[in-house]
């Protein structure tokens, strides 16, 4: 226990690691709030198909050589968000329909840009790290560094400012809007921080594992808790625990950092599966 | 509710102000390392390791002259242009997409290919990092002083 802990007093000396910390840490919070309106809507793959988009967005970025890819990909994984939740319910094509269709052809228009306009000569690279996040997290500038502490933090403060609203939204949009609430506009912001999260947590554990972030949390908590105050504190807590665990674990014993932290996140939903199952019994 | 999530936005707000705030570059700590190096790689893990290679080569002045431990497996490469070989450690990251070369040169006379190991052999190379101009291009490099074969 004490070389694991020297082992971790030495890698904290590097500026590299504290910011990865502390924008996982971030993340988590972010994408667990998100997560358990997201799971309630029953808008769970929604990740899926933006984190396909912001590849998607990553790639034209790439393309057009921005050094800033945030700003290209932020927008447009925005826009698509707004699209999918907002238009959902009454589009010609329904909810899991449209991701689906969304999330398999921005994967394959991304990868033909990839190709196509590669942004470095190693392209297999490049696609893995976006999918999988590699060590991204450990690679952030301080730009990215500073965007994603700023943007979770506008996150945080949107569930904070709105949460009565958000939860009237989550549980029944049309008696919300019934009742006098702009369910609409409520609907729009739930959506673009969707989008803004999804881009996030890309950092963290690549395209393919956002899902993992958005919804292990909120279903972990769901097996103890049954009123919506509980699930969310409980999702953050389950959330930040998972997410320090996986990148601290990552750290010491090299494994992949995406991959480490989904795995986490699953255990932790075996360990609330099994609380959840005494609970009910006792 | 907005209560806690108000403690936990100053929290973070207080976070930030701690652990991203001040002129604090993403460089090493300086020079405390075991016989004098800067920036022990093989102390760290695969992970840890491939980021700050990365690091070192995305903010390559902030490392100049701060002596670099490194290990992995050995690649050279013949450039027709300089009719030069030119010595590479390989540092790969988690996933076996991700790899890393940095360029060492052996201080003192070292033939090549007597004096270097096969290709993918581990090796382990101290040295001072350093850059040198070439056709117009700047590029980055250990001067090592000490080139081990591993086991």
């Amino acid at each position: 226990m004490t070389a694991i802990m020297d082992k971790l007093a030495f890698y904290f000396q590097y500026p590299l690691v504290r910011y990865a910390l502390i924008v996982s840490v971030l993340i988590a919070l972010c994408s667990s709030l998100l997560g358990v309106t997201l799971v309630l809507k029953r808008f769970s793959l929604i990740g899926d198909g933006l984190s396909r988009v912001a590849f998607g967005a990553a790639a034209v970025a790439a393309a057009f050589s921005l050094n800033d890819d945030f700003l290209m990909v932020i927008p447009l994984t925005v826009i698509c968000a707004v699209l999918l939740l907002r238009a959902g319910q009454n589009a010609k094509i329904k909810g899991d329909a449209a991701i689906a269709m969304i999330s398999s052809g921005a994967l394959a228009g991304g990868y033909l840009i990839m190709k196509l306009f590669p942004k470095t000569s190693n392209v297999s690279r490049d696609v893995c790290a976006t999918l999988f996040g590699s060590e991204k997290i450990l690679m952030l500038t301080k730009t990215e560094t500073w965007m994603c502490a700023i943007l979770s933090a506008v996150v945080i403060a949107i569930f904070a400012i709105f949460y009565h609203k958000i939860f009237a939204v989550t549980f029944d949009e049309d008696f919300s809007a019934a009742t006098g609430l702009r369910a609409k506009v409520y609907n729009s912001m739930l959506a673009v921080v969707s989008g803004v999260v999804v881009v996030l947590a890309m950092n963290m554990v690549g395209a393919l594992l956002i899902s993992a972030l958005l919804i292990f949390p909120a279903l972990s908590a769901m097996r103890v808790f049954k009123n919506f105050k509980a699930v969310t504190v409980c999702s953050m807590l389950i959330s930040v625990i998972c997410a320090t665990l996986g990148i601290l674990i990552s750290i010491v014993a090299g494994t992949p950092v995406g991959s480490t932290i989904v795995v986490v996140y699953a255990a932790g939903f075996f360990v609330f599966g099994g609380a959840g199952i005494i609970t009910r019994r006792g | 509710m907005k209560r806690l999530l108000s403690v936990i936005l100053c929290v973070v707000c207080a976070l930030l102000a701690g652990g991203c705030g001040g002129s604090e570059t993403k460089t090493p700590p300086e020079g405390g390392g075991e016989g004098g190096v800067d920036v022990d790689l093989t102390a760290m893990s695969k992970t840890v390791a491939y980021a700050v290679i990365n690091e070192i080569m995305a903010n390559p002045g902030d490392y100049i002259g701060k002596t670099v431990k490194i290990n992995g497996p050995y690649a050279n490469e013949y450039y027709d242009k300089t009719d030069l070989y030119y010595h590479y450690v390989v540092i790969e990251g988690d996933g076996a997409c991700c790899i890393q070369w940095l360029e060492f040169i052996r201080n003192g006379d070292h033939a090549f290919p007597e004096d270097y190991p096969p290709q993918q052999e581990k090796i382990q190379v101290t040295g001072v990092f350093g850059s040198y101009d070439e056709l117009g291009v700047t590029y980055y490099y250990l001067a090592a002083d000490d080139m081990t074969v591993l086991a």
